[in-house]
């Protein structure tokens, strides 16, 4: 144990010594050999002539000063009478319903019940949908039974582009099917998602099939309608625990005709959006073209942050 | 907590559970009838989402244990019909009011068991519960309210039962950062929590029961509020806790506080100054111990490459009479003159009053190094070094006792497996170990249920795997005993240690040195100073390609300890693991696990260890989440003296669903040899469902 002992302590001198000889030796060189000794063992050797720079640390405060209170309180212009707690299971029980349960929000547009506006402001330049002389558009599949669904009234909430040729090419046989809509390909694309499901009431698409007797009255259903925003892996905003946005979309197409956010300032695809940031809805982007403090409440308002990120 | 009698409850629960059934079977075609389809009508309150479903189950198994000529057998058949129902995101007026989901779960099971040829029939209902409640759910000010009850009767080995019951009820409200405070109090938050909670554990085998019932009523506080440059944490927790049962009752109250504090300073913000402070009382009925932990750390950043710490450190444990105050400085310099060079200088002192037993007290100088640089073929070379010298005066009469030091049982019971109790140079007659699961706290008995190994001046617990008290692998456990605390006077302790390595992106290999030396400069009790020498060489191997992932390791160590009152201990240890992944395709997935360990003890009387561990596991999914694994697993632990442990087990388990239709199909045989007992035990569980 003894003779194991001094046995290390002598490699540990000799290997001191070592070191004492080499910075000797090392010191002793020109600047230049110096410099080539030095940068084959380390790496961030300064240059001959360099002089070894001491960077100093800087650290980001790790919050913004908090917002400063006014003096008086803005005045909050949105017209909480217009949606008051619970405004819309209240509206939702006087719009037709289907036989599958669902609300009929074609027949409560026809009926006035409801009425969804152009635009999120009065003078609001939306694109308006050229009207077309086909009223009602029927397509007859081989030996299946023939679908027809009104072009006037999606002309009348949703802009040509919305649909063409993105999801239906102007042109006939195209091959549709009830698997592909459920896939969310044609029909799919917005049925199913934010309106009516294909798999509820057969009858509203296919005249000719018998239409379903409710014995007693429909129940409520309402459509998923929640759409979530995903949010990149490589977002920095992961790291501040804050969940991605979600909303409700159902209550901003009752008060809303599609093509009022589709496509001019959300464009309909499932991905590859744009990513949205609190900046550009700070910036009147995106959400805060109606998200602003005037038509609904505002993303900058921190006591609203936890209604789109729950 | 008011509860139902056990009648009444069970009664009630029969009836629900018939009149479920009777539903179910009455609701027209059995196979279509769906709760999804039935959706209320719009109100004041709305249900969700409802969910539900009938699972049928069957359990039989044949466990036979022979030891010579004895044998012990448990023929065991069980049945049990399972109902369950819940309703998800149910919400009063509107969901941002008040939302929620609640379930209820019944399990009605029959068990006919057959223990050495006598039989034995039990029934009974097991209830459970779950209800959640969100107030103001989207609001910054949220409320929940929870009551859960679980009840569960398992059958453990050699024909033993365990009954548990947990229940408990609370809520909790929610201050976030945008509430109405914002503006006066920004970036605090805070919660304000209460619960009661129960568990109830009883455990049958070999005609002896234990009991455990613990309430627990806690309330507490969790309270942050940020700054630009800072953050506070506030905590403060009280908890009253209770047990009875089969050992003597005993309660205590728990109050525990902490107050942490983090400041970034200085003219770039380059100064940061944590504190944490924390007391822990806890007295009652047979306990009494407060603890204390101060921390005050003030770190530097003078450069990119050049930063300074210092720390104070303050623990005071009181308990049971015995007082242990610490007080330690470490001062720190971390300097990188080039990227790939590391230098560390630390000094430390610290000085440790135990009462009633005297003191000790040290100061150290540490230094280190770490050094890397690339090498040809994309490879690394890594050196560090690190040499340490300290003087220790120690003045401790008597042993100091170590109360309640937490371990955990290991995952495998068998010659050799087991842990090291903490200090060194234990007295062993005064081991004294629990076995604390479920806050119970069941004694157990040396050379029955666990021995203790000399590991030089450490000492080994070993856990028997005939341990008649049902220690389950992973258990907690609380060992108190008494150790000397080492030599009154002075002496020094040098330590040094270095590695080097080279690492490849498929290959590794690196090789350490680690030895530390104490030697007496005045005083008495050199009997009680140790040295430690360690040898350490590793390979490691990587390698993925597109259908395998394979990984291989090889580790040799040479150990040895010496000191005056054990004498020498020395060992040599081989460690060797491989893991191969193969992918073929068709969703199938082949995992080859292998580890194998053996120690050589090198000093008189020798003895030679062994634990040997390979596993095979097919894993294959099918679509729409079904899937089945066929697993096998053979291990062996050996050691010179002590019988041989020897366990195969092979297994299939599977989740298939058909629409609403679930199976679980489960099966498992395990073949075990410790010595001259032999466990033969083929299990088979399946379970059938529908969802409603």
């Amino acid at each position: 144990m003894l003779v194991r002992k001094r046995g290390v302590l002598r490699s540990v001198v000799v290997a001191l010594c070592a070191i004492g000889w080499g910075a000797l030796v090392i010191g002793g060189c020109s600047e230049e050999s110096r410099y080539q000794v030095l940068s084959f063992l380390f790496e961030g050797v300064p240059k001959p002539g360099e002089k070894p720079q001491w960077q100093q640390v800087t650290h980001l405060a790790r919050r913004p000063p908090p917002a400063k209170a006014t003096a008086t309180p803005a005045p909050v212009v949105i017209a909480k009478e217009k949606y008051p707690f619970g405004w819309l299971p209240a509206l939702l029980k006087t719009v037709p319903h289907d036989a599958a349960g669902y609300p009929d929000m074609v027949a409560a547009f026809k009926e006035k019940k409801i009425d969804p506006l152009p635009g999120p402001e009065q003078d609001h330049v939306v694109p308006k949908a050229k009207k077309v002389d086909e009223e009602e558009i029927t397509l007859i599949p081989e030996g299946k039974t023939k679908c027809s669904f009104s072009h006037e009234i999606h002309t009348t909430l949703v802009t040509c582009k919305s649909c063409h040729p993105g999801v239906f090419k102007m042109k006939t046989g195209e091959e549709m099917s009830m698997d592909a809509m459920g896939d969310g390909k044609f029909c799919g694309f917005c049925h199913g998602k934010v309106a009516f499901p294909i798999t509820g009431e057969c009858v509203r698409c296919h005249p000719a099939m018998k239409k379903k007797a409710a014995k007693k009255p429909p129940k409520e259903k309402l459509l998923e309608g929640e759409v979530k925003l995903t949010r990149a892996k490589s977002s920095d905003a992961n790291l501040s625990g804050i969940p991605p946005a979600s909303f409700p979309h159902l209550p901003h197409r009752v008060n809303y005709r599609c093509y009022a956010c589709h496509n001019t300032i959300f464009p309909m695809k499932e991905e590859g959006t744009k990513p949205i940031t609190m900046q550009d809805i700070s910036a009147g982007k995106y959400c805060g073209v109606c998200h602003n403090g005037k038509i609904a409440f505002s993303g900058d308002d921190l006591g609203s942050c936890s209604r789109c990120h729950p | 907590m008011p509860s139902l009698s056990t009648k009444a409850i069970r009664t009630s629960s029969r009836l629900v559970l018939v009149v479920s059934i009777w539903v179910i079977i009455t609701s027209g075609n059995g196979y279509a009838f769906s709760l999804l389809s039935w959706v209320p009508s719009e109100g004041d309150f709305a249900l969700g989402e409802w969910q539900g479903g009938v699972i049928g189950g069957y359990e039989w198994e044949d466990q036979q244990t022979t030891t010579g000529n004895n044998t012990t057998s448990v023929l065991r058949n069980r049945f049990d019909e399972d109902v369950f129902l819940r309703n998800n995101a149910f919400y009063l007026m509107d969901p941002r009011l008040l939302s929620g989901s609640a379930g209820v779960d019944l399990d009605f099971y029959q068990e006919n068991d057959k223990l050495n040829g006598e039989n034995k029939h039990q029934d009974g209902t097991l209830i459970g519960f779950d209800v959640n409640t969100t107030i103001l759910g989207q609001m910054p000010y949220t409320g929940i309210l929870f009551a859960h009850r679980n009840e569960n009767n398992t059958s453990t080995d050699f024909g033993g039962q365990t009954y548990s019951l947990n229940q408990s009820i609370g809520g909790m409200a929610t201050l976030r950062q945008d509430s109405f405070l914002r503006e006066a109090f920004p970036y605090f938050s805070a919660d304000v929590y209460a619960r009661q909670e129960e568990a109830d554990q009883s455990t049958t085998q070999f005609g002896q029961t234990f009991t455990v019932n613990e309430t627990r009523d806690v309330a507490g506080v969790d309270a942050e509020k940020g700054f630009q440059t800072a953050d506070l944490d506030f905590t403060y927790q009280f908890a009253n806790d209770s047990y009875t049962g089969s050992t003597p009752a005993y309660s205590f109250i728990t109050q525990w506080a902490s107050l942490n504090y983090s400041l970034d300073f200085g003219p770039t913000l380059n100064r940061r100054w944590d504190s944490r402070i924390s007391y822990l009382t806890r007295s009652g009925n047979g306990v009494d111990e407060s603890f204390l932990y101060a921390d005050e750390k003030l770190r530097i950043d003078h450069f990119k490459n050049l930063s300074t710490s210092y720390e104070y450190l303050l623990t005071d444990t009181d308990t049971q009479g015995q007082q242990d105050i610490n007080n330690s400085l470490t001062f720190q310099v971390q300097y990188r003159p080039f990227r790939n060079l590391t230098n560390t200088l630390t000094l430390q002192g610290a000085y440790d009053t135990l009462s009633p037993a005297g003191h000790t007290d040290f100061v150290a100088v540490e230094g280190s190094s770490d050094y890397t640089h690339s090498i040809p073929w994309g490879g690394n070379l890594i050196l560090g070094g690190d040499g340490r010298y300290e003087i220790d005066q120690s003045h401790v009469t008597g042993p100091v006792t170590a109360l309640n030091e937490k371990h955990i049982a290991p995952p495998f019971f068998g010659p050799g497996i087991g842990f090291n109790l903490g200090a060194p140079f234990v007295i062993t007659s005064t081991i004294v170990m629990y076995d604390t699961r479920g806050g119970g706290r069941l004694l157990t008995k040396l050379g029955v249920d666990y021995i203790t190994q000399a590991q030089g001046q450490l000492t080994k617990i070993v856990i028997l795997p005939t341990t008649t008290l049902p220690i389950m692998p992973g258990d907690p456990l609380e060992v108190t005993y008494s150790y000397v605390v080492g030599p009154d006077g002075t002496y020094s302790t040098t330590s040094l240690s270095g590695d080097a390595g080279v690492t490849f992106g498929w290959i590794s290999l690196i090789g350490a040195y680690q030895q530390s030396n104490q030697s007496m400069l005045s005083g008495v009790g050199a009997q009680y100073l140790y040295s430690t020498r360690q040898e350490t060489g590793q390979l490691n191997l990587q390698k993925d390609w597109e259908w395998v992932d394979a990984r291989a390791s090889a580790l040799y160590e040479i150990y040895h300890a010496q000191s005056q009152s054990v004498g020498v201990f020395d060992y040599t240890l081989q460690d060797y693991g491989e893991y191969l992944t193969f992918r073929p395709g068709w969703n199938t997935t082949l995992n080859l696990d292998g580890n194998e360990m053996y120690t050589d003890y090198t000093v008189q009387p020798t003895r030679h260890n062994s634990d040997l561990d390979f596993e095979a596991a097919l894993d294959r999914f099918l679509s729409s989440g079904n899937y089945f694994t066929v697993f096998a697993r053979a291990r062996q632990a050996a050691e010179t003296d002590y019988p041989t442990e020897t366990d195969y087990e092979a297994g299939l388990r599977g989740n298939f669903r058909y629409g609403k239709i679930f199976i679980w199909p489960w099966f498992s045989w395990i073949n075990r040899t410790y010595g001259p007992t032999k466990t033969n035990d083929p299990h088979i569980m399946l379970r059938i469902g529908r969802e409603l």
